[in-house]
């Protein structure tokens, strides 16, 4: 965290649907400068976290405040320092890429010149300068992705919400979004940004909160989440035949949490501790099985997420 | 400004609302333009009938004279075939495959007698309506003759005179193309109903992005609706120069008028298209709705037929409020009051129960905005 004053503060939030509790007393505190990585199944509850934070939506209890002052439908001061990059890309399919910029950001910079240093920034930005007269028709999905990104970021907001802006994006754009976003959180802006890529949150995020049925169940850097977990590593082995008594070596050992055998490869969970390696090794050499290539590994954060969040089916 | 210009680009460029609202009810007005243009000139066209040319005939008073006037010259009502008997007459009636209305004979007692082919065609009413009104001129002319001795046809007074009571003539067509008029009034709604659905949070993702920008909703939507109106009003008048100027349709030079009326009308539409807008229901569905309840309201506008004219007459007669809060039929009647009357003063009061019912529109538009919320971003 560069400064610990909370940029956005959220207190005991409930928020049903009838009987479905969507926030379950909801806290969250984000400071300024973080990018913040808010992860969760479907149906966690994030988006609507996000969306009673931007008072799209009402809730039964609890207090939203932005830079220290309560958040209303009707906080325009408060919105204007915010923008929002929606999940959809949600532009005007009739207006072509730079009166769509233009017209979102209108909505929060009246001056038509000062507008236009912005839209050319924000184009620039985005890098779709040579196709500023394409209607969003025109556009490949990763473009589309960028114009929908810079209609959120023209007006150079101070708290940005990322709604998982990289879902059916290729490689390239992906990377070209993400360096994007870091720059953005480089030049003083608070990111708040939702994803089912795990490896992405884990690169991007300085501080990740994992929500399960509308609550938050961790919070914290990438690293911490991982020191929370049980798992200490991750060991794969690829045997020369498989062999039940080799699987039965491996979970004799002290430090194995699970033990599987695919086909002929073996992957062993290990709580944490030095010798995990040279432990599973040990026990498959003296059963006398033997074997080819070895992985090792430390937990992932898709490790943390499954182990906090559980393994069966959401919507 | 720029979300008025904005709004204005996205509503003209928006292709299945321009369709709808500018298209249909032009190719409406042309389809009326070919079914009912010439309508009015049906009524003035001569009449095939046979005469019989006996000696009855002969020495009825002025009625061959009669006969010839109203045969020759331009003001032709009658092409007449002469026959020498009844039995030759009946014969041409019978086998003119229905080109002879019937015939005109004078019985021995001097009565002048028309016997009406029964069989069904086009305008027969129509024809039958000028022999008849013929065979009553000669029946004035002959009585006159008999009272004055020695007088003849020409010297008969004209015993009706044609009094125009209203500024500009009857005319089934210009009907036709009020209640035209007065549908596409309605259909214009469309651009509202468009444009107000795109600015709902709980219905389009756009609509979300726009309520957590930083301006007020009325100054969202107020330019939205200003927009929806000027290509509402912009619409109205392309289409009343399309059938004034392209099909010819006189509106007996109370153009300006009706220009006034469009731009109240198209206020009320544009408040009643803010207002379905707002409706629960998805985008879609708005605009067929849109559509629909102006097909509806002009069926009371008499849009389809004389079933529809008749039957909007009797509703305006039985229950005057429900013809208050219909646009199509307060359009209709309008351009009617502008058409017809030398003072403006009914229109007037028609354009004032409009600009109070799209007040009570917009009202209804600004407050189903404010109750919107969205659920998803």
């Amino acid at each position: 965290m560069t400064d610990q004053s909370p940029v956005v503060e959220v207190e005991d939030l409930v928020k049903r649907y009838k009987e479905v509790v969507a926030l379950d007393h909801f806290d969250l505190r984000i400071a300024q400068g973080e990018i913040f990585g808010l992860l969760g199944p479907n149906g966690s509850g994030k988006t609507t976290a996000i969306n009673c934070i931007l008072q799209l939506l009402t809730y039964s209890k609890g207090s939203v405040k932005l830079w220290g002052e309560p958040m209303t439908p009707t906080s325009y001061d408060l919105k204007r320092r915010i923008g929002i990059v929606p999940q959809q890309v949600a532009v005007m399919a009739e207006l072509t890429v730079r009166e769509n910029i233009d017209y979102f950001c209108s909505l929060y910079v009246a001056q038509a010149e000062r507008r236009r240093e912005l839209v050319d920034q924000a184009i620039a930005f985005v890098g779709l300068g040579e196709f500023a007269s394409f209607r969003p028709k025109k556009l490949s999905g990763g473009l589309a992705r960028r114009l929908n990104i810079a209609c959120g970021i023209a007006h150079q907001p101070e708290l940005i919400f990322f709604d998982e802006p990289t879902v059916a994006v290729d490689p390239q754009s992906r990377n070209a979004i993400l360096e994007g976003i870091r720059g953005l959180a480089r030049d003083g802006a608070t990111i708040v940004y939702t994803s089912h890529y795990m490896e992405e949150v884990e690169q991007l995020c300085t501080r990740i909160m994992i929500m399960d049925h509308g609550r938050s169940v961790a919070v914290g850097t990438a690293a911490e989440l991982k020191a929370a977990t049980g798992i200490g590593e991750r060991v794969e082995v690829e045997l020369d035949i498989a062999d039940d008594a080799a699987l039965a070596a491996i979970l004799n050992l002290p430090n194995t949490q699970q033990a599987t055998l695919e086909g002929s490869t073996l992957r062993v969970d290990c709580a944490r501790g030095s010798q995990n390696l040279g432990d599973v090794l040990g026990a498959l050499d003296a059963v006398g099985v033997g074997y080819g290539r070895v992985y090792s590994e430390p937990p992932t954060l898709n490790d943390v997420f499954l182990e906090l969040t559980g393994t069966e089916l959401r919507d | 400004m720029n979300a008025f210009t904005c709004s204005l680009k996205t509503l003209a460029r928006d292709k299945s609302t321009t369709a709808w609202a500018f298209l249909f009810p032009l190719v409406l007005c042309s389809l009326f333009y070919i079914a009912f243009t010439g309508l009015d000139d049906a009524m003035g066209q001569p009449v095939d009938v046979v005469v019989v040319d006996d000696a009855a005939y002969r020495a009825a008073p002025g009625l061959s004279e009669t006969v010839d006037a109203v045969s020759s010259g331009d003001d032709q009502w009658l092409v007449v075939k002469y026959a020498p008997n009844a039995k030759e007459a009946d014969h041409l009636v019978a086998h003119g495959d229905g080109k002879y209305y019937g015939y005109l004979a004078v019985s021995p007692s001097g009565e002048v007698e028309y016997h009406r082919d029964w069989r069904e065609r086009p305008g027969l009413d129509a024809g039958n309506e000028v022999v008849a009104a013929v065979v009553d001129s000669y029946l004035q002319t002959a009585a006159f003759i008999a009272a004055h001795p020695g007088a003849t046809v020409a010297q008969a007074p004209e015993f009706t005179k044609a009094v125009q009571l209203t500024a500009n003539p009857p005319s089934d067509e210009v009907r036709y193309f009020y209640s035209a008029l007065g549908f596409a009034t309605m259909m214009v709604s469309i651009f509202a109903t468009t444009g107000v659905a795109r600015l709902r949070s709980g219905r389009s993702h756009v609509g979300a992005r726009i309520a957590v920008g930083g301006l007020p909703r009325y100054r969202v939507l107020a330019p939205t609706v200003g927009a929806a109106y000027v290509l509402a009003f912009g619409t109205l008048v392309i289409g009343l120069v399309y059938v004034r100027y392209v099909l010819g349709v006189e509106f007996g030079g109370r153009e300006t008028g009706i220009l006034a009326i469009l731009a109240v009308g198209a206020a009320a539409t544009t408040a009643f298209g803010a207002a379905v807008a707002v409706l629960p229901l998805a985008s879609g569905a708005l605009m067929g709705l849109s559509a629909g309840i102006s097909c509806l309201l002009s069926l009371f506008a008499g849009l389809y037929g004389p079933g529809s004219q008749e039957l909007a007459d009797s509703t305006a007669e039985a229950a005057p409020w429900f013809t208050w809060l219909n646009p199509a039929r307060e359009m209709y009647d309008a351009f009617f009051s502008v058409y017809c009357y030398d003072s403006f003063d009914q229109a007037a009061l028609i354009l004032v129960r409009l600009a109070l019912l799209a007040l009570v529109l917009f009202g209804l538009a600004a407050f189903g905005m404010r109750r919107l919320r969205h659920e998803h971003i």
